[in-house]
């Protein structure tokens, strides 16, 4: 079971910095604490991993998972890579590689390694292994080959056309896909030091970082190192890590001054101030994710997320005093205007300029700037007119009313081609360079309401590509002069306000623009768009507003800035905690940068924020992470179709937006039992008790809830219908019922057959019985035993009648029942005794010895028939007595005589036998056994019991 | 051939230093032995830890044995590796090289680089480095109390003469 920790964001953010700017940084992962970890990885679904001596873990943005086997936990992650087929290869210390699949880690087959793994890179189908201690090999199909032996390799990279870069203590190799040595990087070459540690790929070729002299770039073409940094220009010591910021930057974790930012070509390395709580040597591993932002790996504090798109410039990084009042962006300067003065930063050298131009006054306040060409700026005062600052010579000409200006108020400038349109609290001013004169002699042209322009005070002045200057007015709405047309929007078109501070135009030719307390509005020519707090901006009162050349469009407002694409009208908002302190109220403190950056103040300090250009950087990437049934984990990629029985699910999704995890919501629906979209910031839904049936389950993430236009992920499954409801079940249970009724129907008759058959021996039976019974011979001896008796002795013949009368009453009262207890059938048997003894005296005699004959049964007369057939056919006399035992034996009723066989039977016996037989095969299943054995004949029953 | 030849140490010094706020302890030894490779550039050294005099007081000196580098167990000192610079040896000059290899103290091994200065002369070699071995690197704990007494990183001076 994998330990699942929830994370606590701790918020750290540097209080006052040095004399540098530094980015916004947000949350270090308190658990990652406990945990001695040294390599990141992003993989291509967006997971961040992390792995070291205490194994495996997946970070999500909010919660860390630790994925190592528990029998690795003791095994030191020292490189994740990810294969051609998207699956997670881990390398150890130990030389082990193993792979991830289903959660689980599996052992790769690998040389027999027992140095580090540093490096895993697949190019299509083989797998380039690096080692440190052991070489590079190769695994071609299922074999591996060293490529080359003995080596120890610090890090490895693959670049464009599928080069594979090794980092070593003797400079950097270059191979192909093929493994074959294509170059060696060494001093030769320019490297300026041979221990290359760290290697980064770029468009072209690869940065490699050194052991003590900086980095150097490798071209993939070869020819000699580029940009390298030399000794002479390397100050900030030996390398942790490097990493490229997708414009190019490279980010070093350095041992002594921690995190170092150089942009190649631009400026020198600087030095980045990421927290000071943070010591520079306990910066390590860094990543750049795919929204733009940079991971840095911080020993013994965990991850620290640092938004390299987010610079603040306050403190000792922000020269001039004083309120802002005015920021413009020329080239590779920032003006920024104060009620102190106007200042001037250089973005190369992060220099400060106080700019005092003889001429400039303290009562200019220079409320807007406008660099017309190099060296040339327009500054804009409030009531003291327009002033032409040349750079070069440090002096202003001013040109005010008197010089046919509209007005003295200059709120904002725009420069087309060939004029400088001035927006002004009287109206505006269009300005022409002269021809032969001075450029400081302008010629205007003025507007104002009697023109058609909306109002006189006008805060912005826009103009479009189309040729369209657009006029931000002051109780009036929007202005547009086309074709020397003034036209106006206002209420009447539904604007819900006609104050408008700020306009801009986006790289679709809209134009945007900010009212005041109602949000912002997009206009396209035809109709108006309106976004305000319901569509997710965080403030109405906006301040200012910027596009850059990628669509996206920054809203300065009081509550912060929030940053929308506006293609798709996704927002972002930059939150307080990423280090915005309160923005400054002020209308033209916001400005754009050709290369996209936006520039805003502070109240005290300025912001330099760059739009992201990847679409990670708007919308979360949304995935089913996994399933449960019965909260068993279940495989996302395993059959679809579930058991009647398994149909409590439970869906984990994840959005991963790193930027700010907080601000990720949920909507999930389970197609074919929720009937709509259920919002959540929960990454969990858990469906109890399904029915059987077909279901989607969709799930969806986004920023703030903006989920329209936000890709869904779905997952159809079914659940099966029991077997119960199943055709085949259905059919083969009509099948079972046509058996069973026939084979009860058979039974039946067969039954219904032996009855009939048992009847007709019953009757055989006691037909027969009566027969013997009544036999004339049996009669004639009776009373002719009578006749002796009566005689000698008349009270015996009054007993012999009456036995004689009981014997037939028996026979008649038992001869209709199938069987009686064996009491009555003895009693029976014992008339029959003392009648026939009455005939043969002492020589005939019977010896019952039964317990309890009331626990048994018998056919009835059938013990009589028997002791019967012992008088019939055996001789009975003085020298030859016959005796019958009668008693119970190994659960058998045993009737036995002593064989005397008469010489001529009075017949019949074996029919007789025949009958018995077949009555106790009705009642048993034990059968009959007769026999004829040393003198004895043995007839024995199987005992009945006599059920009460 | 050059693949045979081999410096052999003649003469080696090593001296520490431990300068913390409230005391400087040094001690030193003159029973380094060593090795260089002129082919392959490698090289071994060691040093029996028993051998370092100097220290402050007998006392002190019987607790860096017993407390703190545990000699008894760990008796030496010990320096592997190959000299990352592809230089030959033979010839006379003076190098600045980066010695790569496995530092051993206290019984400790940890991956290091190691800058030093070589003199080549006829048939003789004379190294010098200086470096810094952090006792975290080498698990050799020390009580909170001696702190101030005892610097975290001591550094550490080499000198050896080598012939071939």
């Amino acid at each position: 079971m994998k330990r699942v920790f929830s994370c606590l964001i701790g918020l750290c953010l540097a209080a006052v910095m040095g004399a540098q700017s530094y980015p916004a940084s947000y949350h270090l992962l308190e658990e990652l604490r406990e945990l001695d970890l040294s390599t990141l990885f992003q993989d291509e679904d967006g997971f961040i991993w992390l792995g070291g001596a205490d194994g495996l873990f997946r970070f999500d943005g909010r919660i860390l998972e630790n994925f190592s086997a528990p029998r690795d936990s003791q095994a030191t992650v020292s490189v994740i890579a990810e294969d051609h087929t998207g699956r997670l290869l881990v390398g150890y210390a130990s030389g082990a590689v193993a792979r991830l699949g289903q959660d689980k880690l599996y052992p790769m087959l690998t040389p027999d390694l027992r140095t580090s793994i540093t490096g895993l890179s697949p190019i299509d189908e083989s797998l380039f292994l690096a080692t440190y201690g052991e070489g590079l090999w190769c695994r071609k199909g299922s074999a591996w080959h060293c490529i080359l032996p003995d080596l120890s390799i610090y890090d490895m990279v693959t670049s464009s056309q599928e080069f594979v870069w090794l980092a070593t203590d003797q400079g950097v190799y270059q191979l192909n896909n093929q493994g074959k040595l294509i170059r060696h990087w060494q001093e030769s070459s320019g490297l300026p030091d041979r221990i290359v540690q760290h290697l980064v790929a770029a468009d072209s070729g690869v940065w490699a970082g050194t052991y003590t002299d900086g980095v150097a770039f490798l071209p993939v073409e070869g020819g000699p190192v580029q940009q390298s940094l030399t000794a002479s220009n390397w100050v900030y010591g030996q390398l942790e890590d490097l990493t490229i910021q997708p414009d190019g930057t490279l980010w070093m974790t350095t041992w002594e001054h921690g995190l170092v930012e150089w942009h190649p070509g631009q400026m020198a390395p600087w030095p980045v101030q990421v927290n000071q709580q943070v010591e520079a040597s306990k910066l390590t591993e860094l990543l750049v994710d795919r929204e733009g932002a940079t991971w840095v790996l911080v020993a013994e504090l965990g991850l620290l997320n640092v938004r390299g798109d987010v610079a603040i410039f306050d403190g000792g990084a922000f020269a001039p005093a004083g309120e802002l009042l005015a920021i413009h962006a020329a080239g590779i300067y920032i003006w920024v205007s104060t009620m102190e003065g106007l200042f001037r930063y250089n973005v190369r050298t992060r220099q400060w300029e106080h700019h005092r131009p003889t001429g400039l006054t303290d009562d200019d306040l220079i409320i807007s700037i406008h660099e017309v060409q190099p060296e040339e700026v327009w500054l804009g005062t409030f009531g003291q007119g327009l002033l032409r600052y040349d750079v070069a010579q440090k002096t202003i000409q001013r040109i005010t009313e008197a010089d046919g200006l509209i007005n003295d108020n200059i709120l904002d400038m725009e420069a087309t081609n060939g004029s400088l349109w001035l927006a002004t609290l009287g109206g505006v001013s269009q300005a022409t360079f002269p021809v032969g004169e001075p450029r400081w002699r302008l010629r205007f042209q003025n507007y104002d309401q009697e023109n058609g322009l909306g109002a006189n005070y006008i805060y912005k002045v826009v103009s479009d590509s189309q040729g369209r200057v657009w006029f931000a007015t002051d109780g009036q709405g929007l202005t547009v002069l086309e074709n020397g047309t003034f036209t106006n929007y206002n209420a009447s078109d539904g604007l819900r306000s006609e104050v408008i501070y700020s306009a801009t135009t986006d790289p679709q030719g809209n134009i945007w623009f900010s009212t005041l307390h109602d949000g912002i509005y997009r206009f396209d020519g035809d109709s108006f768009l309106h976004f305000g707090l319901e569509e997710g901006l965080h403030g109405v009162d906006i301040v200012a507003l910027a596009c850059d050349p990628h669509g996206h469009l920054t809203i300065v407002h009081e509550e912060g800035v929030d940053v929308m694409d506006t293609r798709h009208f996704h927002l972002i908002h930059l939150e307080d905690d990423i280090g915005l302190l309160e923005v400054n109220a002020n209308l033209n403190v916001i400005t754009t940068r050709e290369n996209g950056e936006v520039w805003f103040g502070l109240q005290q300090g300025m912001v330099r924020y760059k739009p992201g250009g990847a679409a990670q950087s708007f919308i979360p990437t949304t995935w089913l992470d996994y399933i449960e049934v019965y909260l068993e984990e279940y495989p996302v990629t395993g059959d679809t179709v579930f058991a009647y029985s398994d149909n409590h699910l439970t869906f984990g999704f994840v959005g991963l937006w790193f930027a700010n995890p907080a601000q990720v919501t949920y909507q999930y629906q389970l197609e074919g039992y929720d009937l709509g979209w259920i919002t959540t910031k929960d990454q969990e839904a858990i469906y109890p008790d399904l029915s059987p049936g077909e279901y989607t389950f969709k799930v969806r993430s986004a920023i703030d809830g903006q989920f329209e236009g936000t890709p869904v992920v779905r997952y159809g499954f079914r659940i099966a219908s029991p077997f119960w409801m199943r055709g085949w079940f259905i059919a083969l249970l009509l099948i079972l019922t046509g058996v069973a009724i026939y084979l009860y129907v058979k039974s039946r008759e067969r039954r219904l057959q032996a009855l009939e058959r048992m009847e007709k021996e019953r009757i055989d039976f006691q037909f027969q019985t009566l027969r013997s019974q009544v036999n004339p011979h049996f009669l004639f001896n009776s009373f002719n035993t009578l006749l002796n008796v009566i005689d000698m002795d008349k009270e015996r013949a009054v007993t012999y009648v009456e036995k004689l009368s009981d014997f037939f009453r028996s026979i008649l009262a038992y001869r209709e029942a199938a069987i009686i207890s064996l009491e009555e059938e003895l009693k029976v048997v014992q008339d029959y005794y003392y009648l026939q003894q009455q005939r043969y005296g002492d020589n005939f005699s019977l010896a019952i010895s039964i317990e309890d004959p009331t626990h048994y049964a018998v056919p009835p007369l059938l013990l009589q028939l028997l002791v019967e057939n012992a008088l019939k056919h055996n001789v009975v006399s003085r020298a030859q007595p016959l005796t019958v035992q009668v008693y119970i034996e190994d659960d058998d009723l045993v009737v036995r005589n002593n064989l005397q066989r008469k010489t001529e039977s009075e017949g019949g016996t074996r029919v007789g036998l025949a009958n018995i037989r077949k009555r106790y095969e009705m009642l048993t299943d034990r059968p009959v056994r007769i026999a004829e054995e040393n003198n004895w004949f043995t007839v024995r029953l199987p005992i009945i019991p006599l059920e009460s | 051939m050059a693949q045979d030849l081999r410096y052999q140490l003649s003469n080696g010094y090593v001296h520490f230093v431990s300068d913390a706020p409230l005391e400087r302890i040094e001690a030193e030894s003159e029973s380094l032995k060593g090795v260089i490779d002129v082919a392959t550039r490698e090289f071994a050294f060691t040093i029996p830890v028993r051998t370092f005099q100097g220290f402050n007081s007998p006392l002190q000196q019987e607790h860096f044995h017993e407390n703190y580098m545990e000699t008894d167990r760990n008796p030496n000192g010990q320096f592997t590796g190959r000299i990352v610079e592809e230089i030959d040896l033979t010839a006379p000059g003076i190098y600045q090289v980066r010695a790569k290899g496995t530092l051993r103290i206290h019984g400790i091994a940890t991956e290091r680089i190691i800058p030093a200065t070589i003199e080549v002369k006829e048939g003789e070699m004379t190294l010098s480095a200086l470096f810094d071995v952090p006792l975290s690197d080498h698990d050799i704990s020390i009580p909170r109390i001696v702190r101030q007494k005892i610097a975290e990183d001591i550094a550490v001076t080499v000198e050896a003469t080598f012939t071939l």
